[in-house]
């Protein structure tokens, strides 16, 4: 894969949507942003990122949902996803067991507080 | 004036109180004798500051701040920490993307519209304004009728997933972290040297602050670079001071200038923990910084500096912040 690659940050927090964004630009990805899970599933099948960065408790429509919907369609299931979430630590995991008793499976998971050059190696392994 | 500025959002959280201390004429604005600023004797109740500006660039300190309402009951002696209290509702738009003319035409529009507010600040994509909960619905109509939203917009103010975050609490109690870092963790801390700080003084709500905005507006049209920092408070005097940081080559026709440095920093969870803001100050303080201008909002901590105080103001820093 080329280091043009479109990455989709989503968070419900714009500060952090921003850093992410500014360190991603820096290492040359081409970035698109959403701020609730909604948006991003708008932004997912218009723009078709090859990865996106979510963060799992957000209004509207929260980031297992997202995941969901991502893995369960034919056309969106290579999409890589990072989740981003408090609760990474305890999970050990990037299977999710939803509180309705649905499973959610991201790519890959980076806890909060995060720790942005964790981040940034992850897209790189997945990117490159 | 240039119109539909594209943004992604506005955000509302309601109940919230401004406090506010004054103090007129107190120079250096860390030579307090016994007087307690405000930031310190929240951090001795560990009451967290989601919000948090300090000016002293005009020898007068003034500090305000917004707490959530509930930590009202934690303080019995509201007296001894300030001078006045109102509720207030905090609106942020997003992402500013740092554009001049974006902050010239929202301050246009609240002067034009005859709007007040209390309290304005940039964090690294938001510029947030503290404002009387009667206005909420006006201004953020006005908002969204004057500014270009996606049609996918979060909603105004969001509500949390109560359910969720029980359950969550219940499963994973490690959620409520508490943070004791000997060293406070960020995300780097950024200097920038030789820019400049402009301030519009004397505004009222109205045709000065309509006026105001339109001249930073035209700033943009000009082709200059975008602003570094800005922020506007309103003293007990009731006028609102706007300041706008930007690189030393833009022109504003205005009140005060500075020749100025810039630090920004952000860490996980800066906007969640009570004295982050005062612990930055206080090594300021021990290495005999001064400081024009300093806000906190979101997770992002913005400090303007007398020219030539950067570097030395980041080695300050350094020994109670870590940078990766």
């Amino acid at each position: 894969m080329s280091e043009k690659q479109l990455i989709l940050v989503v968070d419900d927090d714009p500060d952090l949507v921003e850093a992410v964004s500014m360190k991603l630009e820096s290492l040359s990805y081409r970035v698109a942003r959403a701020y609730d899970g909604e948006e991003a599933m708008e932004k997912i099948k218009e723009e078709k990122p090859a990865l996106v960065i979510l963060d799992v408790m957000m209004p509207r429509k929260n980031g297992w949902e997202v995941c969901n919907d991502i893995k369960e369609s034919d056309d969106l299931k290579d999409i890589i996803v990072v989740l981003l979430t408090a609760v990474a630590d305890s999970v050990k995991t990037t299977s999710y067991t939803h509180h309705d008793g649905k499973t959610t499976l991201a790519d890959d998971y980076v806890p909060k507080p995060i720790d942005l050059d964790k981040l940034m190696e992850i897209v790189k392994d997945y990117c490159n | 004036m240039e119109t539909l500025f594209k943004i992604n959002g506005i955000r509302l959280n309601s109940d919230y109180i401004r406090v506010t201390q004054e103090k007129k004429g107190s120079g250096l604005w860390k030579n307090f004798g016994n007087f307690t600023p405000l930031y310190q004797g929240m951090q001795a109740r560990h009451i967290n500051m989601i919000l948090m500006s300090l000016d002293s660039a005009n020898n007068d300190f003034f500090v305000s701040g917004v707490i959530s309402r509930k930590n009202l009951k934690k303080i019995p002696d509201p007296e001894n920490l300030w001078d006045h209290q109102n509720p207030v509702t905090i609106l942020s738009v997003y992402p500013h993307h740092h554009r001049v003319g974006l902050l010239g035409f929202i301050l246009h529009i609240f002067g034009r519209n005859e709007i007040s507010f209390y309290h304005m600040a940039s964090s690294n994509a938001q510029l947030t304004f503290v404002i009387n909960p009667e206005d909420c619905d006006r201004v953020t109509e006005l908002l969204a009728l004057n500014l270009d939203l996606p049609p996918s917009h979060t909603p105004f103010e969001q509500k949390e997933d109560e359910e969720l975050i029980k359950f969550l609490r219940k499963k994973y109690p490690e959620t409520r972290a508490t943070y004791v870092e000997e060293k406070i963790r960020t995300y780097g801390i950024e200097v920038t040297q030789n820019l400049k700080l402009w301030c519009f003084s004397d505004l009222l709500p109205g045709k000065t602050m309509a006026d105001a905005g339109k001249k930073i507006n035209s700033c943009a049209k000009n082709d200059q670079a975008g602003f570094f920092h800005t922020c506007a408070h309103v003293p007990g005097s009731g006028l609102t001071r706007v300041f706008v940081l930007t690189p030393d080559h833009v022109n504003f026709d205005c009140n005060d200038s500075w020749d100025a440095d810039f630090i920004s920093f952000h860490g996980p969870h800066f906007g969640d923990r009570h004295s982050i803001a005062a612990r930055a100050l206080e090594c300021l303080a021990i290495d005999d910084i001064p400081v024009l201008l300093m806000d906190c909002t979101g997770a992002s901590i913005a400090v303007v500096l007398p020219s030539g105080q950067g570097l030395a103001a980041k080695q300050a820093l350094m020994n109670a912040f870590e940078t990766p």
